[in-house]
This record gives structure tokens, C-alpha cells and sequence, in this order.
């Protein structure tokens, strides 16, 4: 993991520099400031050195715990991230069990009455659902529950646990809607495929309950296939967020990297995505060891 | 089944907690804000206000834009301010005068208190002064002391700031977040923590600062100290909530989640006009959508090219199906009549005078044949990523290509627009990167030379025309020396008499600004100078 996260600074670091924009010029937008200023700006901010010593600087202080200021907010990265880090995971987590319970459930129907207009139905919605752009999504719900029908707040994060929860309902469904899609077509692939394996047949033959052999014996089994989707989807819910928060202004991770990308704001852009990355990984490491619990055949290798 | 279902609810009893814990985490920093409401429904004692964009610090020295300035001005004041027709009026300064070119005196008031109830004294003065000045602090504001030579007590309560060289701008920036008074026993104890979230800020305006959670609100109460005490807020509290999708804002604002949005984005105030429950007020501004041609550049530094693209261009048409209301016509000036602000009167004869360039295909042909150009020539135009400016693009595009002229429309991100159009993308030859760029300007202070230095002075940054001529030069240098008002009219007008000749810009429109409230609340006057003079303590409900 460390070597990677080595990798992957570099890369940021370089991708961040790679756009035409000045950061001093962004700070300095439109306004109406002297040279003086903007070399005062220029040295405060490293920006006078080479790469390389840049990279250094950056990279020391990373691994001390101090990620840089922010060059349009003048605070440190670090307390920026930590007041918003709290919206992104739970606005991700939120979506990740909702689309879990929504979507297994919907898979393994589909799996269990494969080709009846039910499972014809399904399959029908979640493509549209699976169609539909995370942005588009989030603006028709504000639009319809907020707006017109006028049942959840249009933004915001609220204040205290219900109220924030309550705040959490569009934005989160809004982003589990693609994950139900993809995460319940895997579901009915995956049991559709368990379900027809000899041991299911010998199980029923048994006698055993079909509720019973659906559940215990052939969803165990499907899991493994529906966990690694879902740890992919959950990565790339942490992406969708940023829509989804920017939408709703909740003020999370994805609109603090979005307002960095805007304006050059170099230790905010690298910060953010070295963050994401790091959860990414956390996430990848997490699922391995759930595929070890699952299957002892993994465990092991 | 029993493996699993432990499984499946460990795992679900573990993102619960985590949840659980971030909404935990999230809570905490809010918890300041929560005891005061920040739901504009739910309590009748908050005004709350919508922002595009997170602010940039609580510290006046860097409240230099549309979202951090709303926000400022209502905790911190000038030494003057300006009123909603753009004059000059006592704030913290309760008068002054010009001595001669170079010295202006300030009387301070006295009884002036800072929300902790503390006096405000000449050394808050001074020291506040001092410090956008000081080059260490980098303030965003710090150019408008570029002519003063030393700002010193000359009395009990008299501030006398002296000039190195006669600047006709000076006067207006005391009423500036440039010289915005804070408390120095409480900047010297915040340190570096000054105008952060956790530093804060104290001033003498009718609200005091409460918190901030980033990227999210900022929330302010009543100061109850305040030394004006004609002048109390009607509202407790100000919640700024920041909400940068445009449709969300707007949204927020006809559910009634914010009470007002400042200049709503241009290309929905069709929906906000057909709502019943919005009022929008509109004004004119000192901002202009011009397109520059790059004039260091051929064909571009031929005056026939520069006039040939004026006629052939049908910026009327432009005007009536894309600007619309959002902006009025542009002339061979570069503001509308809201800056003609010195000798009104004499400015509008004058704007009558100017030569115009009126849409004429033929007339266009002709000078680029004149020019050697009767085939046309290819040629790029860099715009940002707003839809207006999209739109007005590909109608100048169409239009060009009746006179042969094939542009390349090069569109760029916000960012990226900001570096070409102050000259920080450059080509090999050092030369900026476009042909033509489709950008805008706003003067900062209410007076005309506020658009005519900036844009047509050789060698500023903000020139994107890379003009340069030195009769110009030397009469915008002449009147920045001089006092008198008429002299600097005529230098001013002879300046122009030049540039409207040489067209090294054409002038697109002039951005209407507007303000979106909730059809319950009234007292807030939209203007020109509202970057500096907003203030919500007016705020009051309607009827």
C-alpha cells in the first residue's frame, strides 16, 4: 500500500501542474493587485521553486501530518478536510447499505422468477436507473420532493443526528440509484448461477425449504462476485459524491476538490485526492479480508 | 445461515456506526450554529442568504469579492461608505477633507465600540491601516496604498494620510474593505488564526461573527454593542449558506430555504421572474463584456481589421435574442452611464459624440480588402465556460464567416480563462496565447477612469487588448495627478476621443446587476457599489 501511495503522490503532484493555470493568477482574479503582492504570494506558497523542491515540501510535510495551506481559503488542508470528511462518508456509507438492501434483495427475486414479468420488469427499471447521470438524478428528486411536492429541505446538511439524517434522503438515494442497478444485475447473474449447480439440486431434493436453500446455501455462495462489485461501486460512489454534494450543497470532500480544481488551489487538489485514494485502497484492503471469511479457500492461498 | 446473517449484520452494524460517527463528526463543528437555528423556516429571528462560492477569509484585507464581501461588511466597517447612488459618506469617519493633492484628513469619531464592547481607539485605526499596507500580509486590497506615503495621527481624532503623488482614486478607497477597522488587541491574540473559522474577526458593524463551517455557512448574530444605535439590524441573526450549483440556489430560494440570493445566474432569471414569490430588484453596474483583440497581434494591430470585425458583427441582433435583460447595449465606451459619476452631464453629451460602427456587411469587406485581407483569415477566440458568453461566441462566429474570417472558438475553464485574460498564457514570441478574447472588467470604485486605466494603459495586466499608446498613457496619467474634476473630464475625453477611434475593444454589453429576495422581506437596495455597501441590518419584512 505504502509503495503505491508513493506512486500515486507523484502522480497527483505532476497531473496537478500539468494545466496551463497560475494559482497566483486565480487568487488574484480580476483584482487589481501589484507585482509585489503576487511575488510575496508566489514565495509564501513555494511557488518560486523548482518541482522538484516543491514536491519535497509537500511530501515531507504530508507524512508529518501537515498537508499545505490552502492558497483561497488560507487554512490548513488538514482542518479543511477533517470539517468535511464527516459529509462524504457518510453520504457514501448511507448509499452503500441503502443500495445493498435494496439491490440483493431485488437481484435474487430476479434470480429466483428468471424471465417472468417480474424479473422482465426489474430488469427494465434498473436499466433506466443505471442509465440515468448521478446529476440529473439529484436535480429531478430536487426538483419533484423539494420543489413541487415540497417533502425534503432542496440542500443543506442539517444540525443533530435526525435532522442531519433527514437532510441525507435525496442525496443519498439519489447516488445509491446507480449502484442498485449494477449491484442487483451481478446479484441475479451470480445466484442465476448457483442456482442451477448440482448441490442446490441436491439440496431441494432433500427436502430442504426453498426459502432456506435460496438464502443460505446459493446467496452465500453468489457473494463473492457482488462484494467485489460493490467495494468498485463504493469507490466510485466517493467520485459520484462529488456531484451529488455539489448538487445539494452539502459541502463535502467532492466540493472542496471541485472549488480546488477551479482555482489552481495545488495543496487542496492533492490533498483531497490522496485522501480518496487512501479510502480507496482502506476499501480494497477491507474486501480482501471479507473474501477470506467467505471462502476458505482463499484464506488459504 | 446463521455464518451469514452474523456476517450481514456485522457488516451493517459496523456501517452504522461508522455513520454514525462521521454524522457525529459533522455535527460537532456545527454545533456552534445550531443553538442560534440556521433553518430559515423554522425561525422567524434569521436572515439567511445564499453565496456561490465559499468565502475567502473573514479578514477585510482579503474581502476583494462578490461572496467574502456580503458577509465582511456586515461585521467590520470603513472610514467611509458609499451611499446607493455611488457618494461618498461618513461610516467611521465622521468627516473629511482634501487639504491639496496630496493630503487628505479624516476626522474619527469617538464613540465608536467594537462588539466586545471595547472602545474603538486611533491605534485600531492605524494598526487595521497599516496592516492591508504591510506587503508581508499579501492583502488582495493592498494596491490601493500604492500612492500613499504615510498615514499618521495628527490629533486626538485626526488621521491624516499623505500621498507621494496626486492620485485622483484615493478618495474613494476608505470606503473600501481596504480600510475596514478591526480590533488590534483581538487580531494580535488570533495571530495567524486571524479571519479563520477559528481565529474569527471583530469589528464595529451591526453583526459579530459566530462560526463557520467550511464550505457550508457562515452564521452571524446581532452586535450588541453596536455604536449606531440609528442603525440596528431588524433581524437576530445573518445565515450565509454556500450553494454553488446554480439551480440548487435558485431552488432553495423559491422553497423558501434562503431569503435572498445576490445577482442570481444570469440565464435563470426568466424562472425567477415568473415566480410569485421572488422579488427582483435590478441596477445598473460599472461592468462590461467586452471582446478584446489581441492588438500586438497581426491582422489584429491593423485599425481597418479591428473596424472591418465591428461592422460585420451584428451586435444588435446579439443585444435582442441573447443578452436580452441581462444586460444593456454596448457603445465605443467602456461603462455604462452608472460610472459616468464626475460632471454627469457633460459625460452623457460626450457619449453622444462618440463614433459608433454599425452592422454593414459591405462596409466590412471593404476595409479588410483596404487592409489586404479581401479572402479573409483564419483566427481564434478564447471565451469561459459561461452559456451567455457560448452563445455570443458562435453569433460572432456566424457573422465573421460572411466576411471570410474563420474563427476557432477556444473555450477554456474559469481558471484557465483568468490566466489568458491577464496575460499569464503567452505564445513564443511572449505575446498573449489568443487573437481575440471574450471577457470582462468591472471598475472597483465609482469613477470612470475605474475602466479606463485598467483596460487601456499600456503594460496592466487586465489590458487583454495589449493596447498600447502613449498620448493615451500620458492622459490617463495627467488626470490620475489632477483634483479638478473638469480637467479630468477633458483629459479623460481626449483619451477616449483616441481609443473610440482605434476600437482596440468592441464593447459586447453591460451586465445588469440584479438581486433575487423572497417576496416577504424588503430593505435591500441592489447597485452598483453593492460589493462595498450591502447591508443586511436594512433587511426588514415587507408591508
Amino acid at each position: 500500500m505504502i509503495p503505491v501511495l508513493i506512486v500515486v503522490s507523484v502522480l497527483i503532484f505532476a497531473m496537478v501542474r500539468i494545466t496551463p493555470s497560475d494559482p497566483v493568477a486565480s487568487m488574484t482574479k480580476g483584482k487589481n493587485v501589484s507585482e509585489e503582492t503576487r511575488q510575496e504570494l508566489r514565495v509564501r506558497y513555494h511557488l518560486d521553486k523548482n518541482p522538484a523542491e516543491q514536491y519535497l515540501i509537500w511530501i515531507t510535510g504530508t507524512l508529518h501530518g501537515d498537508l499545505g495551506e490552502s492558497y483561497q481559503y488560507k487554512q490548513s488542508v488538514g482542518s479543511l478536510i477533517s470539517q468535511r470528511i464527516g459529509i462524504t462518508l457518510s453520504l457514501v456509507i448511507l448509499s452503500g447499505i441503502l443500495s445493498v438492501l435494496v439491490a440483493i434483495p431485488v437481484g435474487v427475486i430476479s434470480a429466483v422468477k428468471m424471465n417472468s414479468a417480474l424479473d422482465k420488469f426489474l430488469s427494465v427499471l434498473t436499466l433506466v436507473f443505471v442509465a440515468s447521470p448521478v446529476f440529473l438524478t439529484a436535480i429531478i428528486m430536487m426538483f419533484v420532493f423539494a420543489l413541487k411536492m415540497g417533502l425534503f429541505p432542496s440542500f443543506g446538511t442539517g444540525n443533530g443526528l435526525w435532522d442531519s439524517l433527514y437532510h441525507m434522503v435525496l442525496p443519498s438515494v439519489a447516488l445509491a440509484m446507480n449502484m442498485v442497478a449494477l449491484t442487483s444485475r451481478i446479484t441475479r447473474t451470480s445466484m442465476i448461477e448457483q442456482l442451477n449447480s448440482d448441490y442446490i439440486r441436491t439440496a431441494t431434493a432433500k427436502g430442504i425449504p426453498r426459502m432456506r436453500v435460496i438464502v443460505t446455501y446459493a446467496l452465500k455462495n453468489a457473494l463473492i462476485p457482488i462484494i467485489t462489485v460493490t467495494s468498485i461501486q463504493i469507490g466510485s460512489m466517493l467520485v459520484g459524491a462529488v456531484l451529488v454534494e455539489s448538487v445539494f450543497a452539502m459541502g463535502g470532500l467532492g466540493d472542496l476538490l471541485i472549488s480546488g480544481i477551479k482555482a489552481a488551489d495545488y495543496p487542496v487538489v492533492q490533498g483531497v485526492t490522496l485522501l480518496l485514494v487512501f479510502i480507496f485502497l482502506c476499501i480494497n484492503l477491507v474486501v480482501d479480508i471479507f473474501y477470506a471469511i467467505l471462502d476458505p479457500r482463499i484464506r488459504l492461498k | 445461515m446463521r455464518r451469514t446473517g452474523k456476517l450481514v449484520s456485522l457488516l451493517l452494524s459496523g456501517s452504522l456506526l461508522l455513520t454514525l460517527l462521521a454524522g457525529c463528526g459533522g455535527g460537532t463543528s456545527g454545533a456552534a450554529s445550531s443553538d442560534n437555528g440556521s433553518s430559515a423556516n423554522a425561525d422567524d429571528s434569521t436572515f439567511t442568504v445564499a453565496l456561490d462560492s465559499d468565502i475567502v477569509k473573514l479578514d477585510p484585507a482579503f474581502a476583494y469579492d462578490f461572496t467574502t464581501n456580503p458577509v465582511v461588511n456586515q461585521i467590520t466597517q470603513g472610514l467611509l461608505t458609499f451611499d446607493t447612488d455611488n457618494k461618498l459618506q461618513p461610516m467611521l469617519a465622521k468627516s473629511w477633507k482634501q487639504m491639496d493633492d496630496l493630503t487628505y484628513v479624516y476626522e474619527i469619531r469617538d464613540d465608536v465600540t467594537f462588539s466586545d464592547g471595547s472602545p474603538m481607539t486611533m491605534d485600531d485605526v492605524l494598526y487595521s491601516l497599516n496592516r492591508t499596507r504591510d506587503p508581508d500580509v499579501a492583502s488582495y486590497l493592498g494596491w490601493m496604498f500604492d500612492s500613499v506615503d504615510t498615514i499618521e495621527q495628527t490629533g486626538d481624532w485626526e488621521l491624516t494620510v499623505k500621498l507621494k503623488t496626486p492620485d485622483a482614486t484615493w478618495q474613494y478607497f476608505p470606503a473600501t474593505t481596504a480600510c475596514h477597522i478591526i480590533s488590534k488587541k483581538f487580531a494580535e491574540s488570533a495571530g495567524d488564526k486571524l479571519g479563520t473559522p477559528e481565529g474569527g474577526i471583530m469589528g464595529t458593524g451591526p453583526y459579530k461573527f459566530v462560526s463557520w463551517k467550511n464550505g457550508t455557512e457562515v452564521d452571524l448574530t446581532r452586535n450588541e454593542n453596536y455604536w449606531n444605535t440609528d442603525d440596528k439590524p431588524y433581524y437576530d441573526n445573518l445565515a450565509f449558506k454556500i450553494i454553488t450549483e446554480d439551480t440548487t440556489r435558485v431552488t432553495a430560494l423559491q422553497t423558501g430555504d434562503v431569503d435572498c440570493v445576490p445577482e442570481p445566474p444570469s440565464d435563470m432569471l426568466d424562472v425567477l421572474k415568473s415566480d410569485s414569490n421572488v422579488t427582483l430588484t435590478a441596477s445598473k453596474g460599472f461592468g462590461v463584456t467586452f471582446l478584446a483583440f489581441n492588438n500586438a497581434k497581426a491582422p489584429f494591430n491593423d485599425v481597418r481589421v479591428r473596424k472591418a470585425i465591428y461592422h460585420a458583427i451584428n451586435f444588435q441582433s446579439i443585444q435582442d435574442n441573447l443578452v436580452k435583460d441581462t444586460g444593456t447595449t454596448g457603445t465605443t465606451l467602456p461603462s455604462s452611464d452608472a460610472l459616468f459619476t464626475i460632471e454627469p452631464d457633460r459625460w452623457a453629451q460626450y457619449a453622444a459624440s462618440v463614433p459608433t460602427y454599425d452592422y454593414d456587411v459591405d462596409e466590412a469587406k471593404q476595409l479588410l480588402a483596404q487592409a489586404g485581407y479581401a479572402d479573409g483569415f483564419d483566427a481564434t477566440l478564447c471565451i469561459s465556460q459561461k452559456s451567455l458568453h457560448n452563445s455570443i461566441a458562435l453569433a460572432i462566429q456566424n457573422d465573421l464567416a460572411q466576411v471570410g474570417i474563420n474563427l476557432t472558438i477556444n473555450k477554456v475553464s474559469t481558471d484557465e480563462h483568468t490566466a489568458y485574460q491577464f496575460g499569464d498564457v503567452l505564445d513564443d514570441n511572449g505575446l498573449r496565447d489568443y487573437d481575440m478574447i471574450l471577457a470582462g472588467w468591472e471598475a472597483d470604485f465609482p469613477d470612470p477612469s475605474g475602466n479606463l486605466t485598467p483596460l487601456f494603459q499600456g503594460g496592466n495586466t487586465s489590458n487583454s487588448a495589449a493596447y498600447e499608446n502613449s498620448q493615451v498613457d500620458e492622459y490617463i496619467s495627467q488626470q490620475m495627478q489632477s483634483s479638478d474634476p473638469t480637467e479630468r473630464n477633458d483629459l479623460m475625453f481626449k483619451a477616449f476621443d483616441i481609443i473610440t477611434d482605434e476600437v482596440p475593444y468592441i464593447f459586447v454589453y453591460y451586465p445588469i446587476k440584479n438581486i433575487a429576495m423572497n417576496k416577504n422581506y424588503t430593505g435591500v437596495v441592489m447597485n452598483a457599489s453593492w460589493i462595498w455597501n450591502i447591508h443586511f441590518q436594512d433587511v426588514h419584512p415587507a408591508e
